[in-house]
């Protein structure tokens, strides 16, 4: 079976290999953190969207969003088969479908005084808005597993470099030529002094396979501490942060790609999965 | 934060941007801790070519310059600018 197409709204459902591969892929990114001493959480599908504004999701990622609303009761007629809803049949629109998994993890610490470095690991749904829909590579909702550290600056670098040597083996052994290139995430003026400073001082590195991103590596330096008045140490300071993330389907097509069928890519993950848990244990 | 007329003059200015910011000394990270974020770092690198009279090139600046009062004092503030 070949690589499910998009549909006009980049809504794609997975056969049953694929979605074996997809849980498969996950349980080994799981590992890694949990290795180090994430705690798995599970997190609401949805956010509200006020939270999301004091995270400027809404500055620096516009183009991606979506939001989601109740239907207006006072004004909804039953009968008929809507194709779209008007802005005038709902209730004001509260809450969000995250694009990343992450911002959920800030928020749950909100205002939390941490004992020590932290880290939580979580796989959630994710959403975009992208201009264009392309099979597993750009799809409305898709899987994103990240590993958040929360803690000290040194903490939080050691927690990416940590990944990185996971990541990069890992690719290797599926066969993946990978390339980490640096990444400017912010909508807005990307030409102009928010680039500057990424161009000096990339916040994100992409794990990319020909022109697809399937990993990243982010860190925040203490922004999302501040925002949330999360903190930690003696003197109370804003805690710095770091996630490593991945998105499961892109994964997915890139190893359909570089194997042909599912029934090979899921032999190469499981060897290369059986590698990496070997390696980790030679480490311990 | 004892120093020189222009490490006060800086501290000021991240003080004004920031002034919720715990205390910082000359050894601390202004890009870590977001003193000088990426909306402000060219505003920075102009005060800083004000106060010493030398210009930034942009182009071909190492970042770590940048990165600590003592750096910045050291590689602006403690020579005299090139004529």
């Amino acid at each position: 079976m070949t690589e499910p197409a998009a549909d006009p709204h980049g809504l794609v459902a997975l056969p049953p290999q694929a979605a074996a591969l997809l849980r498969v892929l996950d349980s080994v990114f799981e590992r890694w953190g949990v290795q180090d001493g994430a705690k798995p959480m599970i997190m609401p599908p949805l956010l509200p969207v006020a939270a999301l504004a004091r995270l400027d999701v809404y500055e620096n990622f516009p183009h991606q969003a979506l939001v989601a609303g109740a239907l207006d009761l006072q004004r909804h007629r039953p009968g008929g088969r809507p194709e779209t809803f008007a802005p005038t049949d709902v209730e004001p629109l509260a809450l969000a479908l995250p694009s990343a998994a992450c911002f959920a993890v800030y928020l749950h610490h909100e205002g939390a005084v941490l004992d020590g470095d932290t880290m939580v690991t979580v796989m959630s749904r994710c959403f975009r808005r992208e201009d264009r829909w392309e099979g597993l590579r750009r799809m409305l909702g898709f899987h994103m597993r990240e590993v958040v550290a929360l803690g000290s600056a040194e903490f939080v670098a050691e927690h990416l470099r940590r990944f990185e040597e996971r990541i990069v083996p890992f690719a290797a052994a599926l066969g993946l030529d990978l390339r980490k290139i640096p990444a400017a995430d912010p909508f807005y003026d990307r030409g102009g002094q928010r680039a500057l400073l990424a161009r000096l001082a990339p916040v994100k590195h992409e794990f990319v396979v020909g022109d697809l991103a399937i990993a990243s590596v982010n860190v925040h330096r203490n922004f999302f501490g501040e925002r949330c008045g999360i903190t930690y140490g003696p003197a109370g300071a804003a805690a710095f942060s770091s996630c490593a993330a991945f998105g499961l389907e892109r994964w997915l097509s890139v190893l359909h790609e570089r194997h042909g069928d599912w029934e090979a890519a899921a032999a190469a993950v499981d060897e290369a999965a059986t590698v990496a848990a070997a390696a980790a244990v030679g480490c311990a | 934060m004892s120093g020189t007329p222009a490490r006060a003059k800086l501290v000021a200015w991240l003080r004004e941007r920031h002034p919720e910011a715990p205390d910082f000394g000359p050894e601390d990270d202004l890009i870590e801790l977001r003193l000088v974020d990426s909306l402000g770092f060219l505003e920075f690198l102009q005060l800083i070519e004000r106060l010493s009279g030398r210009g930034v090139d942009v182009e071909t600046l190492d970042v770590d310059t940048f990165r600590t009062l003592s750096r910045i004092e050291q590689v602006y503030f403690t020579t005299a600018p090139t004529p």
